[in-house]
């Protein structure tokens, strides 16, 4: 058998083998997109703005 | 797979819990060569049948398994030979990681011979050697090599011209 014919069966012997590979292991369902970190991260940001402005609330006047 | 060895393939109990046990390969086995879950599905069924009612299965674990892979591939066979060859043409994309390779791969599949299907199922799909197959099918290793190369030839000669 030729060099060349050698290769090319190896790689339709490759190219199967994926494909049987790839057909009993489904690819797993995408995680749903979690919010979770952006809202904690927001609730983080209103919080510290509260203390913020607490600090830089002007002082009554006298 | 895990076999209680005091489980008696002659008794039809213990039978179909070792055929329950042997499952999950079956459907592997009749996935690949069908490249169909739904039919790989239907030819288990019809496999387990056959096996449920046959007057008599080895008794010896390594056979079992080997008549049990016998009597699948022998039911995928059949039920490709009765498929309309262009009905892979109509499926559906499969449920894989590359959907359309895979769709345009088993409609090449779905032009080989039942027989070639299943060999290259076998042996690159199960990775099963020639020998393992000759056992399983009942046919020389020659034969088995033969067909090997004739369905890689085919396919190749299809993946090419397309």
């Amino acid at each position: 058998m030729p060099l060349s014919q050698s290769k090319q069966d190896r790689q339709i012997d490759a190219l199967l083998t994926d494909h049987y590979d790839r057909l009993t292991h489904p690819p797993k369902a995408e995680p749903e997109f979690d919010l979770t970190p952006i809202f904690n991260k927001l609730k983080a940001a209103v919080s510290k703005s509260k203390i913020t402005n607490r600090i830089k609330k002007p002082e009554p006047q006298p | 797979m895990t076999y209680n060895q005091t489980l008696n393939p002659s008794i039809l109990g213990d039978r179909v819990e070792i055929l329950e046990l042997y499952r999950p390969e079956s459907l592997r086995l009749a996935l690949r060569i069908t490249g169909n879950p739904t039919t790989a599905e239907d030819v288990v069924q019809s496999a387990y049948l056959r096996l449920i009612q046959a007057p008599a299965i080895p008794a010896l674990i390594p056979e079992l398994i080997r008549y049990i892979r016998r009597t699948v591939t022998n039911c995928a066979i059949d039920h490709l030979r009765l498929q309309h060859p262009q009905s892979a043409l109509n499926e559906n994309l499969p449920n894989t990681e590359n959907p359309i390779l895979d769709l345009e791969i088993n409609q090449i599949l779905s032009q080989l011979s039942p027989e070639h299907r299943a060999i290259l199922a076998l042996h690159l799909g199960e990775g099963y050697s020639y020998k393992e197959i000759a056992d399983t099918l009942s046919i020389p290793m020659g034969t088995v090599a033969s067909r090997l190369n004739q369905a890689r030839t085919e396919f190749k000669k299809i993946w090419e011209a397309k």
